[in-house]
């Protein structure tokens, strides 16, 4: 119950002390009153002085800043963060003083006196922060911007750019200097710099270079450059002064991924014969040589191939054999297969019509490519010359197995005039029989395994 | 002025809250001015708030009671934004002056904890309440929400608590800060009847100790 009293006897205390210190003080009045106090009450009192619009720290008879700023938070677009716009600055009445008040804080105890009750904070001995006031009213303006901000006076600008805004309207001098001469009895009161003057000095040069320059390079206008080291040093001062804030980013540039088919084309516009070797080469399965070997029709049924192979002792390739279940729901062979075969329908119909083919060849065509070894970069993505190439070489292998095929347009390795007229037409200047040649050696890597 | 048309338009919100309120505390408040309608105010009072025609010390409002005509209260509208002990103390002076132990002040954006300190220190002495300008721009009883409230009299809640056969510590209770128990004024101890609606019993009363 004392306990209780005590508590309200304190608060009572304090509330008195805030009072006091409401009112500007003097520093003895201060320190005798600080030990009564915790952090947030001094915030607190800080507050309270700033409603009656007196400066936030005790000792400080000025008035506080005006705060009329509404705007609660501030974008920084540079660097994409939102920060909270303090008031506590505009508390008091220079930054000097809000110094002043965080040194003070420092010092008080976190919690309160009705909290702690006596305690050693009264032996605490305190120390005010030296008192410059007199010297900073002295020195500077009353309003004194906060430190982060770096200040540009308004003359200063204003110079700045009465001189720069030149170099836009070149085209009536007259005119501008009167502006000109307006402009400089505006800014009587800013001193003018050995600096500030250089740099006026040298735009007007450079105005005046320029004006003669427009007359015969009218390209010359859009880009004004300082001619001179001297200058260029000049402007890049200026610059690394005013020009930060406004400074972009320099954009990150992100390369292209580099697409497949550009570097097959490049390929095939170089080397084609090699090309579709390689190509070709890719394709060509042990069953694709099997089927060459032995025809379309096999001898016997497959167990009696099975047994043939196995007697012959050839390494048994038991995945392509079996059927085994597919890992994801798509057979990819069979996914390939019809993209390939899609890609080439095409040009193989024209083909087609063109050697009046029935459509058994078609057939035969499919159940051939069926044997291929597909994989992902093998099978589209070509030119339209370069997919006809590639039917041509379908259709040359085609004459290996079938023999109608070699009657009528490969006859003992002689390949017919009508086939290469018209596969001449397709797909440009190639010489054919090379591609047999290819296409045999491909194969007959085969039977060397 | 658009401005100056919302500004007129809020105090004029304000101060029927406000009037509203202090007659259903039971003071004397007439009834053409319960029903000013907004002409009439701009009539009485000027319609440019920026050039203070009203400015808020205009609004200043006193009341005395329906059954005790010395119980008298202020409704002070401070011009500060925030007000601080500064302007608690010259409201008290004031009512010093006057003789009048209770007051609502009507603060625009809020108050410094000091100030609400100094009034809960002045509170056995002088009755000082305060409710935010928001928070009065619409009458939170005529919401269909919240139900019919009844602040009962000692006299009433003695009656209650004898029928009941309770202490008034077993009544359901109602916190001091409740919206409706600020907008009635009420004090630690008193009893209010709450009368709502209930699909089973038609109406429902129940009782509510504020602590």
């Amino acid at each position: 119950m004392t306990e209780e009293l005590s508590s309200v006897k304190w608060r009572r205390k304090v509330l008195q002390i805030t009072e006091l210190l409401c009112e500007t003080v003097n520093p003895e009045q201060l320190l005798e009153s600080l030990p009564y106090l915790h952090e947030s009450g001094w915030d607190e009192l800080v507050e309270e002085r700033s409603v009656n619009k007196t400066c936030g720290y005790p000792t400080c008879s000025r008035s506080c800043r005006p705060n009329n700023q509404k705007q609660l938070y501030h974008i920084d677009r540079k660097s994409g963060k939102i920060y909270e716009n303090s008031n506590l600055r505009k508390k008091f009445c220079s930054d000097h003083c809000f110094d002043k008040s965080l040194q003070v804080r420092g010092q008080l105890e976190t919690e309160a006196l009705w909290i702690t009750g006596e305690n050693s904070r009264f032996d605490k001995s305190y120390v005010l922060p030296k008192d410059m006031v007199v010297e900073i009213t002295e020195e500077k303006p009353r309003n004194i911007l906060p430190k982060k901000v770096e200040i540009v006076q308004e003359n200063d600008l204003l110079a700045k750019i009465s001189n720069l805004k030149i170099k836009d309207e070149e085209s009536d001098k007259e005119d501008n200097e009167d502006d000109e001469n307006e402009e400089f009895k505006h800014i009587e009161p800013y001193e003018k710099c050995s600096d500030d003057e250089e740099f006026v000095n040298s735009i007007q040069k450079f105005v005046r270079t320029k004006e003669c320059s427009t007359k015969s390079s009218p390209k010359s206008k859009s880009q004004p450059l300082p001619n001179s080291d001297k200058e260029k040093e000049i402007f890049e001062k200026l610059r690394s002064k005013y020009g930060k804030q406004n400074a972009k980013p320099k954009p990150i540039f992100i390369d292209p991924p580099k697409m497949l088919s550009e570097k097959q084309s490049k390929m095939s516009r170089g080397l084609k014969i090699e090309w579709i070797s390689k190509l070709f080469g890719s394709w060509i399965s042990d069953e694709t040589r099997k089927m060459i070997k032995e025809g379309f029709r096999p001898k016997g049924g497959d167990i009696e191939q099975i047994l043939m192979q196995f007697l012959g002792g050839a390494e048994q390739k038991l995945e392509n054999k079996v059927d085994l279940p597919n890992l994801d729901k798509y057979n990819i062979r069979e996914k390939r297969l019809n993209i390939f075969m899609q890609t080439i329908k095409l040009n193989w119909s024209e083909l087609e019509a063109r050697l009046d083919l029935n459509s058994t060849k078609k057939e035969l065509m499919a159940r051939f490519c069926a044997t291929f070894n597909f994989d992902s970069e093998n099978i589209t993505g070509w030119t339209k010359q370069e997919t006809n190439l590639i039917v041509a070489t379908i259709f040359l292998a085609l004459s290996q197995v079938d023999p109608e095929i070699e009657d009528d347009y490969c006859r003992n390795n002689q390949i017919s005039g009508e086939f290469i007229e018209i596969a001449k037409q397709m797909c440009g200047d190639i010489s054919f029989p090379d591609i047999l040649k290819m296409i045999k050696n491909v194969i007959g890597t085969s039977s060397a395994c | 002025m658009a401005d100056d048309e919302l500004e007129t338009y809020r105090l004029w919100r304000i101060r029927k809250t406000i009037l509203q309120m202090v007659h259903d505390r039971g003071y004397l408040v007439t009834q053409e001015e319960l029903d000013q309608p907004l002409e009439t105010f701009k009539e009485v009072y000027g319609d440019r708030p920026s050039e203070k025609k009203p400015g808020r010390g205009d609004l200043t409002v006193l009341v005395a009671h329906n059954d005790d005509a010395s119980d008298q209260m202020f409704v002070f509208f401070p011009d500060d934004p925030k007000i601080g002990i500064k302007t608690i103390k010259a409201i008290c002076q004031q009512m010093q002056e006057q003789n009048i132990s209770r007051a609502i002040i009507v603060v625009q954006t809020g108050m410094t904890p000091s100030a609400k300190q100094s009034i809960g220190d002045m509170a056995p002495k002088y009755m000082l309440e305060h409710f935010l300008e928001a928070e009065l721009m619409v009458n939170i009883t005529e919401h269909e929400l919240v139900p019919e409230h009844v602040v009962m009299t000692s006299e009433e809640k003695a009656e209650l608590l004898a029928r009941y056969k309770l202490k008034d510590s077993q009544l359901p209770r109602i916190q001091q800060s409740d919206p409706v128990a600020r907008y009635f004024g009420l004090r630690r101890g008193q009893v209010v009847k709450i009368i709502r609606p209930s699909e089973t019993a038609g109406r429902y009363i129940t009782y509510r100790l504020v602590v």
